[in-house]
Order: C-alpha cells, then sequence, then structure tokens
C-alpha cells in the first residue's frame, strides 16, 4: 500500500538545485507527476503510515479467521478503510475497501472449512455478521470517498481562487511590469545607439563597440526574464511544491513591485536573515501571499499620507527549524477591533477593496502548515506576520 | 568691455547621470561617452550630492522616479542651494502636470523613455550651454570684482562720483582734493578697471551694483 512517491520526494529534496522553478519542469519531469499524485506536503506523511495499516488489516484478518464465525470481528476494517484515507487518494481508497471486503469474505469462508458448523443457527448468525461487516465497510468507503471528493473540490477551488488573485494583482501590477520591461528597452536602445556612434567614430573604436554590443546582450536577455515573470504569474498551474528559499521568493517580489513603490514614493526596508531554512511549497503562492501583504501596505500608507514612507520586511528562523516573515508599515493602522476579521473573504474597508487579499494570504499559508497574524504596530500602521516550516538544513 | 572671455570652448563638459537602474546608467553613460562627454554616474541624489562638483560645464541626467526621492522635489532643492546645474529628465512615464511643472522651474528637457539618442544630446548640449553661460558670466563677475578690489578707497570714491556723473572740478570739490589729482585717479581708474570709456566704467559700476545687492549669480 506505500505509494511509490513517498520516497522519492523525501529522499530528493536535500540535493534539489538553486533554481527549483527551472529544475521543476526540466531536470525532473516525473517530479511534476509525483506532485499531481499527492500535492499534500510531506510534513502531514509518515511513510510508516501505509505499513501500519496494511499491516493492522492482516492482523483483523487473522483475529477474524481464528476466531469462531459467528465473531464478526471483519467489521474492524472499517478502521482500515479509514486509515487510508489519510494517504490514498480515490482509487486507493476504492482499492483499499474492495481489499478489506475481499479479505472479510474470505475469512469467512476460511472459518466455514476449518470449523464446521455445530448448530444452524450460528452458521446464520454468521452469515449475517459477515454482511453487517461487508455493509459497514462498503458504507465507510463511501463516506471516505464522498470526504475525499470534498477535500479534492475544496483544494481545487483554493487552487483557482489564487489564480484569480494573481491575474487581479496582475492587474494592479501591470504598470510595474510596463516599468520594468521599459528599463532594460531604454538601455537596448541607447546602447544601440552608442555602438553607431562608436563606429562612426574617428577613429572607430572596436572596443566599446563590443562593450555595448554585450550591455545589449544583457538587457535583452533581462527583459526576457521579466517576460518569463510575469508568464509564471499569469498562466495557471495545479500548485507545484519544491523547496523554496523564502528570501528568494520575497525578492521576486519587491522586483515585481518595485515601481509602484516608487511610484508611492515608499521605501522598502529588508532585513532577511541569512542562513534560513528552506521551506517546502508553491513558489508562486508564497509570492502571491507576500505581494498581497505588501500591497496593503502600500495602500495603508498611500490613504494615510503617513510619513515617513516606509515597508519593513523581516525574515527570521524560529525554532525549531521554521521562518517568520514580518512586513512592517508605517500606515493607518488596522482600524477594525477584530483583528482577525480582516482575514474574512471580502471583508474590506476600501471603495475599491474586494477584501479577498488577506483571506488568499491565509488560505495560501495554512495549506503550507503555517499561521498568519496581524498586529498593531509601533508607534503607528500594522505588522503582518507569518510563519512557516521548513527544514532542518539551511539554505545554501 | 573687454572682459577676455574664458577658454571655455576647449574646456571638457561634464554629464552627470543619476538613475537608480544600473543597466539604464550604463547605457546612458556610453551614450555621452561616445559623443565625447566625461561622464559622472550616480544611483541616488544622496550620492551625487555627495559628489565635488568641478570648474567645467555641469549638466545633470536625472531620473524622475526613485526610490525614497522625487527627481522634482530634487530639483527644487538643488536650485535652493545655489548649485545651479541644468536638468535633463528622464522618465519611464512622462505625465504631462509632472512635465510642466519640471520645465517651470527651470528644466532644459523632459524625455520619456525610450528616447531618441539626438534628443538626449541636443538636450545635453543645450543644458552644457547654459551651464557655460553661467560659469562665464559668474567668472567674469569675480573678474570684476577682483579689478574694483584693486583699487584704493581714494580711487573707489572718485569711480562712484564719476559715474554719479560729476565732472573732476566737482569731484576735487567735494572730495577736497586738487584737481591734478582727481585726474590721475581717474587714469588710474580707467586702468585698473581695464575701462574703455566712461560709458564702459558706467555700465561697470552699474553691474557692481547689481552684485552688491543680491547673491553672486547670473544677471
Ligand atoms: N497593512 C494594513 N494596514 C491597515 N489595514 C489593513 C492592512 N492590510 C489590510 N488591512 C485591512 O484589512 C482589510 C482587508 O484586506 P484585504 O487585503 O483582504 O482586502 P482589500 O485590500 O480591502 O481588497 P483586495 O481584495 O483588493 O486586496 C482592508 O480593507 C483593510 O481595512
Ligand atoms: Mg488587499
Amino acid at each position: 500500500m506505500m505509494p511509490p512517491h513517498a520516497k522519492a520526494q523525501g529522499v530528493d529534496e536535500p540535493n534539489a538545485p538553486a533554481h527549483p522553478n527551472r529544475a521543476r519542469r526540466f531536470a525532473r519531469p516525473w517530479a511534476y507527476f509525483v506532485s499531481r499524485l499527492d500535492p499534500r506536503p510531506q510534513a502531514l506523511f509518515s511513510p510508516m503510515l501505509p505499513i501500519f495499516t496494511a499491516a493492522l488489516a492482516i492482523a483483523i484478518f487473522i483475529f477474524d479467521t481464528v476466531t469462531p464465525y459467528e465473531i464478526a470481528a471483519a467489521s474492524l476494517q472499517v478502521v482500515v478503510v479509514l486509515l487510508s484515507l489519510r494517504f490514498c487518494r480515490k482509487q486507493g481508497v476504492i482499492f483499499v475497501s474492495l481489499g478489506c471486503a475481499a479479505l472479510s469474505i474470505l475469512s469467512a469462508v476460511l472459518t466455514i472449512v476449518s470449523y464446521v458448523p455445530t448448530a444452524g443457527s450460528t452458521f446464520s448468525l454468521g452469515v449475517i455478521n459477515t454482511s453487517i461487516s461487508l455493509t459497514a465497510i462498503a458504507a465507510t468507503a463511501y463516506l471516505a470517498l464522498a470526504t475525499e471528493t470534498a477535500r479534492q473540490t475544496a483544494e481545487r477551488a483554493q487552487a483557482h481562487l489564487a489564480h484569480v488573485a494573481r491575474l487581479t494583482t496582475l492587474g494592479e501590477i501591470s504598470a510595474s511590469i510596463a516599468h520594468e520591461l521599459n528599463q532594460p528597452l531604454t538601455a537596448v536602445i541607447t546602447n544601440a545607439n552608442a555602438a553607431t556612434r562608436w563606429i562612426r567614430s574617428e577613429p572607430p573604436n572596436p572596443q566599446k563597440v563590443t562593450s555595448s554590443i554585450e550591455s545589449i546582450v544583457e538587457d535583452a536577455r533581462r527583459a526576457s526574464e521579466i517576460i518569463a515573470r510575469i508568464r509564471a504569474l499569469t498562466t495557471r498551474a495545479e500548485p507545484q511544491n519544491a523547496w523554496v528559499d523564502i528570501n528568494a521568493v520575497i525578492q521576486e517580489v519587491l522586483v515585481l513591485i518595485q515601481s509602484q513603490l516608487n511610484e508611492n514614493r515608499i521605501v522598502v526596508r529588508a532585513e532577511l536573515n541569512n542562513g534560513l531554512p528552506s521551506v517546502f511549497g508553491d513558489r508562486i503562492q508564497l509570492q502571491q501571499a507576500v505581494l498581497n501583504l505588501i500591497v496593503n501596505a502600500i495602500d495603508a500608507i498611500g490613504a494615510a499620507q503617513a510619513d515617513p514612507r516606509e515597508i519593513r520586511i523581516r525574515s527570521r528562523k524560529t525554532r525549531p527549524s521554521g521562518v517568520e516573515v514580518s512586513i512592517e508599515d508605517t500606515g493607518g493602522g488596522l482600524t477594525t477591533t477584530d483583528v482577525n476579521q480582516i482575514f474574512d473573504a471580502f471583508f474590506s474597508t476600501k471603495t475599491g477593496g474586494m477584501g479577498i487579499g488577506l483571506s488568499i494570504c491565509r488560505s495560501i499559508i495554512e495549506a503550507h502548515h503555517g499561521r498568519i497574524w496581524a498586529e498593531k504596530g509601533e508607534p503607528s500602521g500594522a505588522t503582518f506576520h507569518f510563519t512557516l516550516p521548513g527544514t532542518q538544513e539551511a539554505n545554501q | 568691455m573687454n572682459l577676455g572671455a574664458p577658454a571655455t570652448r576647449t574646456q571638457k563638459s561634464t554629464v552627470a547621470i543619476v538613475d537608480d537602474d544600473p543597466s539604464v546608467r550604463k547605457a546612458i553613460s556610453n551614450l555621452c561617452e561616445s559623443e565625447g562627454f566625461d561622464v559622472v554616474a550616480f544611483s541616488s541624489t544622496a550620492e551625487f550630492l555627495r559628489w565635488s562638483i568641478p570648474e567645467t560645464p555641469v549638466c545633470m541626467v536625472l531620473d524622475v522616479r526613485m526610490p525614497g526621492e522625487n527627481g522634482l522635489d530634487f530639483q527644487v532643492e538643488l536650485a535652493k542651494s545655489h548649485a545651479e546645474i541644468p536638468i535633463v529628465f528622464v522618465t519611464a512615464h512622462g505625465d504631462i502636470p509632472m512635465s510642466v511643472r519640471a520645465m517651470k522651474a527651470g528644466a532644459i528637457e523632459f524625455l520619456t523613455k525610450p528616447f531618441r539618442d539626438q534628443d538626449l544630446l541636443d538636450a545635453i548640449n543645450g543644458g552644457l550651454a547654459k551651464s557655460r553661460m553661467r560659469r562665464n558670466a559668474l567668472e567674469m563677475n569675480a573678474e570684476l570684482e577682483a579689478r574694483y578690489q584693486s583699487l584704493s578707497n581714494r580711487e573707489r570714491e572718485v569711480m562712484d562720483l564719476i559715474t554719479k556723473g560729476q565732472l573732476t572740478k566737482q569731484i576735487a570739490a567735494t572730495l577736497n582734493l586738487s584737481e591734478i589729482t582727481v585726474k590721475v585717479c581717474r587714469r588710474q581708474i580707467m586702468t585698473k578697471m581695464q575701462a574703455n570709456s566712461m560709458l564702459d566704467l558706467g555700465r561697470m559700476s552699474e553691474k557692481l551694483e547689481r552684485m552688491r545687492s543680491g547673491p553672486a549669480e547670473l544677471r
């Protein structure tokens, strides 16, 4: 009953390459399928569980077989079905249930063959008990499947919500993106003009021509990297889990949001600790969460006409091996009396606000087994914290 | 007046580039170097302010929007500190109100990225010409002031009265001097001030008057 991917994920990760994004697509294509099979992060998953479950099923089978026929120990197999829910998807649960039913019938047959029934009444009692066991297994299997379906639907809805949010935020930061692309393109055009001048100058300066062309290549590459980032934000994908450096995530978001920060004349102070543990999760979802928090901070500073206009982003290690990120702004602070209310979907105090930013943040952080909360800032503003579990080893 | 024009034509001109984006900064530097300018580049206006501005003509190419500061505010600040450096603005998204504000505050040009190289170079040359003129004027003022300082107290008194239109006789009476002394003084003044004529001396005096009544700037 041990799923084939259980080990693969655990063994592979410590030497995960520096660019999990790229590696995920090209270096380990099978890893993609693995993450589709079981998107539940590893923390939930103990490789001992399937072994234990199988052992339990066999133990129940033996117990059921050696005890007299009228003792229907087979109904205990419902425990096996319920346990399988912890590590199997739909097909797996069906398979386990059928296995349990088969074991119950086999045990009934074996019991009948070895113990010649003494009285007709006991035999019929046994048949009734076997049927009850089978019915119990079937009912449990049905409930288990319903639960699994509901969970999958919820998961898909969450992924969809994150996608919607990605697109919404994309609209918000399109100005940012235009600016981001405009910079390297300006550099390309200017360097190309300069190269022409260096060729035409008397005498021509081939060294300067070469260095101009090198700059052009560099700038063009930067432009294409920006496009790749935008594509990553817009394409809809199932969550793709990998080991992620949370500091890199924060820095990527800062690049995306830079021109919006400039426009609002906001200074970001990033105090990112080195040597943080890696966190296991979906890079883009985590970017999304950080982005939403920064966008909110920008909104808050803008609305309050705050001075100074600062966002402080800190990351640090938590015990035993997690990370905590805090985003502190100098805006007007939280106005609601109930601090948790802001995380509710469609709660917003802004005229143009949808009120989904923080609820998406929370669903993303909780899907990564982390926690998110808000605090009043000192002396003003608001501070948002989130924690995520990580690995034992530090990055790099 | 024969204030010898300083030989600024042959002097090197400096372009100071302030842009937080390293690739744009490098590209504009490259373009300016290809035109033969001396180039200095800074990633922030704060960094620029630490630079000791050379005696040569200087033009600044400034990105309007950078983290933590605003090019337009900087323009005002720079103007207040009397370090009058012509500014060519470049911006990623040129909105009209912003460019109007910049031009009103004396910007040479307001260019939207990506700009045509010739537009930028023309603007820079315009800025440098302005800087050169300002420099020359300042140098001329300084020269005039030096000549005036070389006069003795008596000569200054005489010059004052000459430019008020008094004749030698009147001056001699006012200052209780002999006419000969006044005439000698007069010749001395013309030589020291390097004035060709009475009219020339009058103009110089007017200019000195104006320099006294305000900070030493181009008038
Ligand atoms: N940094 C902050 N400072 C002050 N208030 C905040 C901050 N972040 C969130 N809030 C409050 O929480 C509310 C909910 O935030 P949330 O991000 O969920 O929605 P929103 O920003 O209003 O809209 P959107 O769906 O566009 O994100 C905000 O309307 C605001 O009142
Ligand atoms: Mg929001």
